[in-house]
């Protein structure tokens, strides 16, 4: 037995560790890891770059600014914003509560499963069918007709999801020792949740937030069904949720397969800037505020 | 001569820095063929960090640098023209806590043999029932080579481990404090173990158990503050230590 | 405990037992005042709670002919409970039963919603009189929302007898069930407006027919039920290996200074509007694929336009990207570095390690990924709608298609009746499909997590 082990390893001796190599195969596979991230770069950059180069010229505060009815971009952006607003006040408080109610009161048992389940299923649901939905119930049965206030009626049960599970997020990660000593120096539940962790998960809820704002503001297929076509200036403040008015992204639709519009093609690309800047800016902000949020 | 030639791994004035931290200091072990070496000192000594430069895993640390030199048989393994893989083949590792890959027992020991190109089944078979033999656990696993590995205890996944590295057919086993994760009796197990490969390898364990050491090493070195301190036989080494620090250690004053 | 909140209650316990008894009354005098409003031909028949509940008719006389309309049975099921809803919440308060008591009023306010549910049949039994539909009009008037605001505020008040606290708690709880509310309305929905179509057309004919021509009353879907597999299909097949290396790269290759760039650039790409994908492949995929193709024909010996399942596979296979990126970025991460040791140790390359150890362990978070991208492949319209070409074609890749997502798209804007009813049906199809990968998602994502814990 050491005999014949002597001599195996007597063998192996003569292979000298002096023969580096390179297996042909580790080369082609990572030739191909960096082909497949240099694609998606790649990529990430001509769409950049097409999109602004096309585009940037185009942007003017005129363009911005101009009211016409047919190409003028203020009311589009006036009815952008009203979505965004009116959609956010009523996701927000709603995301918010529902978060505390998951994270501060009941963790466990079979109904917050339910919750659970609920929300993850939303989030899956693609926005065509929220549209459809939207469309069914907030426009024909609520006879809100195609209107702003459907469209936000509908893009609040987008955002809700994506509220609530960020905002989870947040308040978990405010350690349980600070609620713990407030709720021992004598104070309710409620006023703990408010003076202790709502304050302390405030950026990670700003965050959810401005992921929130940056969907709205990409959302388009849910708009497409609920939301109507209007490009009409808002005559007054109030009433103008109950008109229809398309946001950024469906003017940028319409635009694209509209031939009669002179400049088409031109106000699309400044369009897809906007959007653009406006989703890198949303994106920087929310990596600051997780910066802050880490410290 | 003679001597010299019974040598399996050399190790030269060998420095080695983590950025600034200079972590192990002018090393230089002779370390016999067919032996069991223990490293023995305080945690931070540096011992695993020798152990792992043995077969250059130390590679793997960001802003790691190395001086001096380290023979295998002869050869030095920090010249640009070594293979590592072919270094890490023939001084195969053995980790502080058992890390089976997540599976087949079967899969597990045939990892090593098939990255090194061994395709044919019946050899496969031939290696992992050799190599689970050598680990003193083929009577255990030879119903269940299907099942996953995460499903066997601690010891037996440690000598799983073994024989993963086994598999291989190195010259040399680097064991890294191989029973700190274990219970007395598997740990026994494992020195048994370690007894019998000594009869076809050399073995080159790290613990921070001194008994460990007085049972199962040949020779012992003891590692203080990045340097060796003291280097000789076992027994003379636990009996009459020549230098203070080393009898300040085994006496246990410190560490 | 509540110091805080016991200062700031402004109503006590009298007060506020008061006013809930005052509420229900109000909300009892409701069912009897009128409810629905109906006008047809400018004949207004206003109709009270108590009439749904009494008769199950409404006579019609309208320009000499005469008619009776049926009131739905959810109607009359609705106003009974929103009888019986308050004066049961009056005797559980009564009672002590305070959470009881509020559950009742809340049916109390819901039952306004139940009856609104019901209008569309209502106003499908008017029109079968031939009556146009643009002359009636069916409207609720202030007693139904009353009903819906005392109800909901009696709900309140009987919560907030047992104080603040639980008044707080009940609110948090009644925000996180909007979503379970939500879920279990949409599923409903989608079945109730879907089904219709579907039964009517017959569910074979339906998924199966291959003729989609509303005109000539054709509604096969199979057409676009195959070009939304296959499209997504196709984008999976592209986007994966690339995404799957890319995180590979990401979270073993790259040097931190790389990674920096990199992956804001993959957070980006996820946060680019659907629509400026679709721009852009309007733009640069179509007309590439025009050019590339300029001398083939697709199978029916039409010209190649660009608008093709290809351009819709290149741009879908493009929005899933940062999803499995992302997510296969994660699982592998999650690995122990423990393996990748093992692996090295035994003189496996740092490639192999990746592709035969890293990768294998990381197989369900990489799967979820995946089945995530497809997700988010099947149910894309905007973009997919600005390529495809929109014509109803057996999917071949250089061929116009419309999927089931574009198909409801397209047409919702002046469709009528059994067209309408379909789309809804078409919406049904792939709410199924979304369900069967949003449960399976789940599934995987959990057992994903079960082998993380036994590894540990």
């Amino acid at each position: 037995m050491q005999q014949i082990d002597k001599t195996e390893s007597d063998v192996r001796k003569n292979i000298s560790l002096y023969s580096k190599r390179v297996r042909k195969s580790d080369v082609v596979l990572k030739m191909l890891i960096y082909f497949s991230a240099l694609l998606t770069v790649g990529f990430f950059i001509l769409l950049i770059a097409y999109i602004i180069v096309n585009g940037a010229g185009y942007i003017s505060l005129d363009f911005l600014l101009s009211s016409a009815e047919s190409d003028g971009l203020l009311p589009i952006i006036i009815n952008t914003l009203y979505v965004e607003f009116f959609t956010l006040i009523f996701a927000i408080p709603i995301g918010i509560g529902a978060a505390i109610y998951l994270t501060q009161y009941v963790k466990q048992g079979k109904f917050v499963k339910l919750i659970r389940f609920s929300t993850e299923t939303l989030a899956g649901i693609p926005s065509i069918l929220f549209g459809l939905f939207g469309y069914a119930i907030f426009c024909v049965l609520f006879g809100l007709g195609s209107s702003i206030i459907a469209g936000c009626l509908t893009m609040i049960i987008c955002v809700l999801p994506g509220i609530i599970r960020t905002t989870e997020e947040a308040l978990l990660t405010v350690p349980n020792s600070y609620k713990n000593g407030a709720l021992a120096l004598g104070a309710g539940k409620f006023r703990t949740i408010f003076e202790i962790v709502l304050p302390c998960a405030v950026p990670g809820i700003l965050t959810s937030v401005i992921l929130a704002v940056g969907r709205i503001m990409g959302e388009s297929a849910a708009f497409l069904l609920t939301i109507g076509t209007g490009t009409k200036m808002p005559k007054e403040v109030f009433s103008h949720i109950f008109s229809s008015g398309r946001t950024l992204t469906l003017h940028l639709y319409y635009m694209s397969g509209n031939g009669s519009v002179p400049d088409a093609m031109k106000i699309c690309f400044a369009i897809a800037t906007i959007l653009l800047i406006l989703i890198f800016v949303l994106n920087v902000l929310a990596k600051l505020l997780a910066k802050k949020f880490i410290h | 001569m003679e001597k010299e030639k019974n040598n399996k791994v050399v190790i030269e004035n060998l420095n080695l820095f983590y950025g600034e931290h200079h972590a192990l200091k002018n090393i230089n072990l002779k370390i016999p063929e067919g032996k069991i070496t223990a490293f023995i000192g305080p945690s931070g000594c540096g011992k695993s960090t020798c152990l792992k430069s043995i077969n250059r895993m130390n590679d793997l640390v960001d802003n790691c640098r190395i001086e001096g030199k380290i023979f295998i048989s002869g050869e030095d393994i920090y010249d640009p023209r070594t293979d590592v893989t072919l270094l890490r083949k023939c001084a195969g590792m053995v980790f502080q806590t058992p890390n089976p890959f997540p599976m087949s027992i079967f899969d597990n020991v045939a990892y090593g043999p098939r990255i090194h190109g061994i395709k044919d089944k019946k050899k496969l078979e031939e290696i992992v029932e050799r190599s689970l033999r050598g680990a003193a656990i083929w009577d255990d696993l030879k119903d269940k080579l299907k099942k996953s590995a995460f499903g066997l205890s601690g010891g037996q996944q440690q000598r799983l481990c073994i024989a993963r590295a086994l598999a291989i057919e190195p010259d040399i086993i680097l064991m890294d404090e191989p029973t700190s994760a274990l219970d007395p009796i598997s740990t026994l197990k494992i020195e048994d173990l370690m007894m019998e490969l000594r009869k076809k390898y050399t073995v080159i364990v790290v613990t921070h158990n001194m008994q460990q050491a007085t049972r199962i090493a040949d020779k012992t070195a003891f590692f203080l503050m990045g340097e060796v301190i003291e280097y000789s036989d076992t027994d003379r080494m636990f009996r009459n230590p020549v230098d203070k620090r080393t009898e300040d250690y085994i006496t246990g004053r410190f560490g | 405990m509540d110091m805080f909140l016991e200062k700031k209650e402004f109503l006590n316990q009298n007060k506020k037992f008061f006013l809930i008894i005052l509420l229900s009354i109000l909300m009892l005098i409701c069912f009897l005042l009128p409810y629905v409003q109906i006008i047809i031909n400018q004949d207004n028949f206003c109709v009270t709670s108590l009439d749904i509940l009494m008769n199950s008719k409404l006579h019609v006389t309208n320009a000499g002919s005469e008619a009776d309309i049926n009131f739905p049975n959810v109607m009359r099921i609705s106003v009974f409970l929103a009888v019986l809803s308050p004066l049961a919440g009056v005797l559980f308060i009564l009672l002590k039963k305070r959470i009881l008591a509020a559950e009742s009023f809340v049916i109390g306010a819901i039952t306004p919603i139940l009856s609104l549910i019901t209008v569309s049949d209502l106003k499908r039994q008017i029109v079968d009189l031939n009556i146009s539909s643009n002359r009636v009009y069916i409207g609720f008037i202030w007693p139904f929302f009353l009903t819906l605001i005392f109800g909901i505020a009696c709900a309140i008040f009987s919560v907030w007898l047992n104080g603040g606290e639980k008044l707080a708690e009940a609110v948090f709880f009644c925000f996180a069930s909007i979503s379970v509310g939500l879920v279990f309305l949409i599923t409903l929905y989608m079945i109730i407006s879907g089904l219709p179509a579907i039964i009517e057309v017959g569910i074979f004919n339906f998924l199966f027919g291959f003729e989609w021509d509303p005109s000539c009353g054709k509604y096969g879907i199979l057409y676009l039920i195959l070009a939304s597999l296959f499209g997504t299909f196709g984008a999976v097949i592209i986007g994966v290996p690339v995404g799957v290396l890319t995180a590979v790269f990401l979270s073993e290759i790259a040097s931190k200074k790389i990674g920096f760039f990199v992956r804001p650039i993959v957070e980006l790409l996820a946060g680019i509007p659907s629509v400026i994908y679709g721009f852009f492949g309007m733009m640069i995929i179509v007309p590439f694929i025009r050019n590339v193709f300029s001398d083939f024909r697709t199978f029916s010996q039409k010209p190649v336009v660009g608008d093709s399942l290809l351009a819709v596979m290149l741009v879908l296979a493009i929005m899933v990207l940062p999803t499995i990126i992302s997510t296969a970025e994660t699982a592998i991460r999650a690995i122990p570095k423990s393996y990748k040791e093992a692996s090295l140790g035994l003189g496996a390359t740092h490639i192999q390690t990746i592709f035969k150890v890293t990768l294998p362990a990381a197989r369900s978070g990489i799967l979820s990924g995946i089945v995530l991208g497809v997700g988010r492949a099947i149910g894309e319209t905007m973009a997919v709608i600005m390529v495809a070409g929109n014509i109803v074609n057996f999917p071949e890749l250089l061929g116009s298609v419309r999927l089931l997502t574009t198909g409801i798209a397209i047409d919702m804007a002046y469709s009528s009746g059994l067209f309408r009813q379909s789309l809804f049906g078409i919406g049904l199809v792939l709410f199924v499909f979304i369900m069967i990968v949003n449960i399976s998602f789940m599934k995987i994502s959990k057992r994903g997590v079960q082998i993380d814990a036994t590894n540990r």
